[in-house]
């Protein structure tokens, strides 16, 4: 049990998380710290049932109507870097 | 042996998105004007419930398509990644809803719903979002087709099924394809969004022979994902698996799962619109065409249409002419009837060229001019006046003096022959009736 | 016995106009710039807003329909959009985000005449529980500055107990509504989940979180929740429902009522804490309420299967911070590194520790082991809550084991600043609703105790606070 260095480096790849040298030495120990008082939860009697009822509305439809948003303006304010209307991004993935 | 499978995305003809009030009308609309909280993934937005039209056309392909229908609680899930155009950087992507159907030979492996990103022109680094949230329905084929004809064919009967269902959203973009493509001795190698089922055919084509030189050369034909380069016409290479995103599918909590209501399901089979399969038997039947002409005609859905409405006013033999001229003239332009603009055009060619008003070459022309010339009228062609016809008949008599002098002997059919030749030199310009009485006159005067 | 509460006391002043819904907003705002510069209980003040929203309902009392609020002055968590004032969920991510849209519960309290006065400090993103992630300072505790005020919703815990603010409206997720309310000495449900709409709530868990009110008293909720509950289309989980919150709060009947309880939930509780519950216990037996020994044999997994289902719906909800529509951004060469650093840059510590956790157990090679682990256990925990509530009507336990702890004290050890979850986060499970209320003092610092009821319950345990609050008296030492 346990997350190497490389590892934890990939998951922060995926997630999109640039981590400094100071953070990846904090985050190591803890991230294994974590990881094994979770896996506390193995030594349940568990049960394969994974249902779990948030709701009670079940097959509730929307009707197919347009109703406009009335500022989209106010969503385009937001870009932090802009192009007329457009969202400006960088050109290289 | 070659294996062929697709996945193919159609945007569908709502009014609204898949999970908001946002109209899906993306195309003409100025950018990001058609979008709100939940479909730009605003802090604190959550998805509106699942729009029911999407359901019901999605419901009505996949009965076309001769599935099953789910019936257990059918979920949406987040498939995570990270790409501009796509808002909450996770795509919501319901489970199949539909399994195990079939159409022209093929076997539909599953059919799902789920929402377009919006659109990243890589080119310019800009993004607009009024497509991020128009509803989508993927269809995943098995790896039933053996060659490029197979594949051509089974895209133009799916294409044609989805027209006469009504459920693109822009038929002009008609919809995107996945394709992948494998040999004997090699890994299945994906090619990514294909517009066109002309590109899918040409891509398919060069990737085919480019597995073969591989082969061929004792290289390896590794497993990854290619793209088609629609301006070169080469597939190029996108990412090999190794490197494959690792999605973290989740269910989205926010989203109650949903039953497809079995009388839905009977609603929907109960209204199904004539499918083209069933309009070719009928054809046959009602207007004594073959087979072959009969899919030529249902194939393209307005096609069809053309062809009853012409098959009424010139006749089920002329219409089936016509129709079948034009469709090479539509297949050479790779376009769909549909997209022709102001086809009442056509039926007037139609009348025009069967009612004798135009010759056959001007009608070949004039129907070129209206496929390419939105503003093209055909027009019966302007009639001689009598002293122009009296003056080529003049000629005419002077060139051909055998036949006058047969005519002069009795021999009252040689005028036949005459009328022909002023047919011909005016191109069908002179009405053959005063064209005969004027050519009388002027035999009587030789 | 108590005749009227604090809450309860200023809508009959505001409604009779003994006092005018201007004077009392000129008050709070005296409060807040005396104190808040210590507390720090606020992000953003919405001066001008709220007189705005106080002259519209002076108009509508002068009208005879000023209700639900009258002009109460309300304060409002930092993770809740109002169109057009700035919303930062405490994170530089969102420094100078400005929402294009009105959350529904905030929608709700504006045409209640509720006077909107600020946006409120947080937790970053409402990830903890101690009120000192935020990008913009600590909250100080309103009853010790030295002390955390609780988290998540830090602000609202302090605001509401210093006065600055009538109501508040907080979120929780793992306790962070009922958790600063303890550490602070005040009322603060956690509703039913589905029973308040989401909508316009950032998320943190999204099957986890809910929103709900903070209050001086069982009356301030309970008037909160008539006005922030119910069916809202744009929240598809929300339930058909209203629960009749007014109407039942004094209908309280001890002796047709069982209380569940079992020493587990006061497994390695601080003693002053433990008093205080057996207290407040005694108090409700005192009046006849049949005590129940309920079995919750799993009740120690609640909280590591609570961080197994967090985490990766963290990580999920997390995604669309990005730099590229809204929020933080530092432009890199390429699409990658401005995404990667201006997620690096904008999420302080514990919000990245938690995207990188939650990314971890949801990846592929991981999801079998640990999420579906996580949806196993958390159904079992359902189950057994379930069971007990066939015994009990609510249970009673702390809502918080310890006292409030002196800022800085924990904050660098992940792990025993989550143990102090542990108490709340079944509710959050569970879906069931719990409020936290002062059932006790430790010298000048408050202990709040917990009840924990069934599915839409929510106007019964509200019913029991009111009783306490007028029946009984807090413990102390």
């Amino acid at each position: 049990m346990g997350i190497t260095r490389e590892e934890l480096l990939h998951v922060a790849k995926i997630a999109r998380i640039e981590l400094s040298e100071q953070e990846i030495e904090e985050l190591l120990p803890q991230f294994n710290e974590i990881l094994s008082l979770l896996e506390r939860v193995k030594s349940l009697p568990l049960s394969d049932e994974t249902t779990i009822k948030t709701t009670e509305n079940m097959d509730e439809f929307r009707e197919d109507r347009v109703a406009p948003f009335e500022d989209p303006d106010a969503i385009v304010e937001q870009f932090p870097r802009r192009e007329g209307r457009l969202a400006k991004v960088p050109r290289n993935l | 042996m070659v294996r062929i499978g697709f996945e193919i995305h159609v945007q569908l003809k709502t009014d609204s998105k898949l999970f908001c009030s946002c109209s899906t009308r993306f195309l003409d609309a100025e950018p990001n004007t058609n979008v709100c909280p939940v479909c730009t993934a605003q802090p604190g937005s959550k998805p509106e419930g699942i729009n029911e039209e999407v359901l019901r056309k999605a419901v009505q392909v996949a009965l076309a398509l001769n599935c099953k229908i789910k019936t257990e609680p059918l979920r949406f899930l987040r498939k995570h990644y990270f790409y501009p155009d796509l808002p909450n950087n996770y795509q919501r992507t319901s489970e199949p809803f539909a399994v195990e159907g079939e159409l022209n030979g093929v076997r539909i492996r599953e059919i799902h719903i789920e929402e377009d990103p919006g659109r990243y022109e890589l080119r310019d680094g800009t993004v607009d979002y009024n497509r991020a949230g128009v509803p989508l329905i993927e269809i995943v084929t098995e790896p039933d087709m053996h060659s490029v004809e197979e594949a051509r064919e089974f895209l133009k009967h799916l294409r044609a099924v989805l027209d006469y269902l009504d459920v693109i959203l822009y038929p002009q973009i008609g919809f995107r394809v996945d394709a992948n493509v494998s040999i004997e001795g090699g890994e299945r190698v994906e090619i990514k969004n294909i517009n066109t089922i002309h590109g899918v055919v040409k891509a398919l084509r060069y990737e085919i022979s480019r597995h073969k030189r591989m082969l061929q050369m004792g290289k390896e034909i590794k497993r990854e994902t290619r793209h088609w380069d629609e301006v070169r016409g080469v597939t190029v290479t996108l990412r090999e698996k190794e490197t494959a995103e690792d999605y973290r599918y989740m269910v989205d909590p926010d989203i109650p799962p949903y039953h497809i209501d079995p009388a839905l399901i009977e609603e929907l089979r109960a209204k199904m619109p004539e499918l083209p399969f069933q309009k070719k038997e009928r054809l046959m039947e009602q207007y004594g065409i073959d087979e072959s002409t009969a899919w030529t005609l249902v194939l393209d859905k307005e096609l069809g249409n053309l062809f009853e409405a012409l098959a009424k006013s010139v006749g089920a033999k002329n219409a089936a002419s016509f129709c079948t001229n034009l469709r090479g003239e539509l297949n050479y332009r790779g376009i769909y009837l549909s997209e022709v603009p102001r086809r009442e055009r056509l039926e007037k060619l139609a009348k025009l060229y069967f009612s004798g008003q135009i010759t056959k070459p001007v009608y070949i022309e004039y129907m070129r001019k209206i496929l390419d010339d939105p503003s093209f009228e055909p027009q019966a062609q302007e009639q001689l006046s009598d002293d122009e016809i009296r003056e080529i008949a003049r000629q005419i008599i002077e060139g051909n003096a055998a036949a006058v002098s047969d005519y002069k002997r009795g021999e009252k059919k040689a005028i036949n022959y005459l009328v022909g030749q002023i047919v011909a030199r005016t191109k069908g310009r002179a009405d053959p009736k005063r064209a005969i009485q004027i050519l009388r006159e002027e035999l009587e005067r030789a | 016995m108590v005749e009227t509460t604090y809450t309860e006391e200023l809508i009959h002043r505001l409604k009779t106009g003994e006092i005018s819904p201007e004077e009392h907003l000129e008050e709070k705002l005296d409060t807040i710039r005396s104190r808040d510069s210590e507390l720090n209980a606020f992000i953003t003040v919405t001066e001008e807003l709220a007189r705005k929203l106080t002259q519209k309902a002076a108009e509508a009392i002068k009208e005879g329909h000023g209700e639900l609020f009258y002009g109460l002055i309300w304060g409002i968590k930092d993770n809740f959009a109002l169109k057009g004032v700035r919303m930062t969920c405490g994170s530089k991510m969102l420094e100078h985000y400005v929402p294009p849209y009105t959350a529904t519960p905030v929608e709700r309290i504006l045409e209640n005449n509720g006077v909107i006065v600020g946006k409120l400090n947080m937790d970053e993103f409402a990830c903890g529980s101690s009120g000192e992630t935020s990008y913009f300072g600590p909250t100080r505790n309103a009853r010790d500055p030295e002390r955390v005020p609780g988290g998540s919703s830090s602000g609202a815990g302090a605001a509401v107990a210093a006065e600055l603010v009538d109501l508040a409206l907080g979120s929780d997720t793992g306790g962070s509504i009922r958790n600063p309310a303890s550490f602070n000495g005040v009322v603060g449900l956690k509703p039913t989940y589905s029973l308040v709409s989401r909508y316009g709530l950032a998320d943190l868990a999204m099957s986890l979180d809910v929103p709900g009110p903070l209050a001086q008293d069982a009356f301030g909720i309970a008037l909160a929740m008539e006005a922030i509950q119910g069916y809202d289309s744009r929240d598809r989980v929300t339930a058909h429902r209203r629960l009749p919150f007014l109407d039942s709060l004094d209908s309280f009947d001890p002796d047709r009522t069982r209380i569940g309880f079992t020493e587990a939930l006061l497994d390695g509780v601080e003693p002053a804490v433990r008093k205080a519950t057996l207290h407040v216990l005694k108090f409700f037996e005192s009046k006849g309420t049949e005590i129940v020994e309920v079995e919750l044999p799993d009740i120690w997994a609640a909280f590591p299967t609570y961080y197994l289902v967090m985490y990766p719906e963290f990580a999920s909800a997390m995604q669309k911070f990005d730099g590229l529509k809204y929020g933080h951004r530092v432009d890199g060469q390429t699409l990658y590194d401005t995404v990667a650093r201006s997620r690096a840059e904008g999420f302080g510590k514990e919000i990245k520790r938690r995207i990188i956790m939650g990314t971890y157990i949801s990846m592929a090679e991981h999801a079998g082991k640990w999420y579906t682990l996580a949806l196993k256990a958390r159904s079992m925990i359902q189950r057994s809550f379930q069971r007990a509530l066939e015994r009990a009507d609510f249970l009673l336990f702390p809502t918080v084991p310890v006292l409030p702890f002196k800022l800085g004290e924990r904050i660098n050890d992940p792990v025993q600043m989550y143990m102090a979850d542990a108490l709340t986060v079944p509710a959050n499970l569970t879906g069931m609703p719990a409020i936290s209320f002062p059932g006790g003092w430790k010298d000048h610092l408050p202990i709040g105790v917990q009840l924990l009821g069934n599915h839409f319950q929510d106007h019964f345990i509200v019913s029991a606070v009111r009783f306490f609050e007028k029946e009984g008296r807090p413990w102390s030492e």
